[in-house]
């Protein structure tokens, strides 16, 4: 497929997660990033966070099924993907580590498990549409390498 | 998939420390912007995915970009002689927190602008923030229209 039909259809995707509520004006910052100098950004950015999300989540899991939890430390992580998810656009997290944050506060276990398992929801929906943004680009970079040989 | 040589290597888990400067200094060929004067910034966050973002729209927009993971390595960077225009701290760090960090970058004489930013806002954290010594204080995400207005500021000060 054409790299100008593939970036039409990354652009209407995209479209449709803005109106999902899933993904936020932030992720053009993500997408303007990308350019001659930066040709797979977009890539690698999903990738990084993708991969530091789940490590903070499941540090995040681990600490509020602790007997006793540590609050300090679930907020710790909070901070850390509540700031990931907002650069990359990810609104529906974003609003997650918010629950989190409110439910670390009242000292509340059973409200940080269930916290949690919303941020595992939203982080799960937020990557599975990262992904498939991941797989148009690469689509493009498999199109330009297969130019290049023939 | 990012490469080393591209983006730095450490994650979130382990020890943070994010070693020293990890900004290679280079200078995009079109940004967005362009200014007067040569503007550097030091980027200051462990969270690998918010460094990168800050690093690489500072960059987009004609700034020369260091960016380090930790207080501690901020530090170091700025008392081997490093001079930036700007300074974009995190404040929740690990081991030596953004405040703290503040404060030990003012007591080294540096006067340039520090932009404090944090992943939500709380006016106890930014009141603790701005008195150590911040110039303002603001949440994340980073994006253009928060810090393009410090950039002209700068630059006309220059």
């Amino acid at each position: 497929m054409a790299e100008t039909d593939v970036r039409k259809q990354i652009k209407d995707y995209v479209q449709t997660m803005h109106e999902q509520g899933i993904l936020d004006h932030n992720f053009e910052n993500v997408q303007n990033l990308q350019g001659e100098e930066n040709p797979h950004f977009v890539l690698d950015i999903i990738d990084i966070f993708c991969r530091d999300a789940e490590i903070c989540i499941e540090d995040m899991t681990k600490s509020v099924d602790e007997p006793v939890v540590d609050y300090a430390k679930v907020t710790g992580f909070i901070h850390l993907l509540k700031g990931s998810s907002s650069s990359v656009g990810g609104c529906r997290i974003v609003l997650a580590c918010r629950e989190l944050r409110k439910a670390t506060e009242s000292k509340t276990k059973e409200r940080c498990v269930e916290a949690v398992n919303n941020i595992k929801r939203e982080f799960f929906t937020v990557r599975d549409n990262l992904n498939a943004i991941a797989k148009m680009e690469r689509s493009i970079r498999t199109d330009d390498a297969m130019t290049g040989i023939f | 998939m990012a490469s080393d040589t591209d983006y730095d290597s450490d994650g979130m888990r382990g020890n943070g420390d994010g070693g020293l400067s990890e900004g290679n200094g280079r200078r995009r060929k079109h940004p967005f912007m362009t200014w007067r004067n040569n503007l550097r910034a030091l980027v200051v966050d462990n969270a690998r995915t918010c460094r990168i973002m800050e690093s690489g729209l500072l960059d987009a927009y004609g700034v020369e970009v260091e960016a380090v993971g930790t207080g501690e390595a901020a530090v170091e960077l700025i008392a081997s002689g490093e001079t930036f225009d700007l300074i974009v701290l995190e404040m929740f760090l690990p081991f030596m927190s953004g405040p703290e960090t503040a404060r030990t970058i003012r007591e080294m004489g540096i006067s340039c602008k520090i932009l404090g930013i944090a992943p939500m806002y709380c006016e106890k954290d930014a009141q603790e923030f701005l008195a150590a010594g911040i110039d303002e204080f603001l949440e994340k995400p980073f994006t253009p229209e928060l810090f393009i207005p410090f950039l002209m500021e700068i630059d006309n000060q220059k």
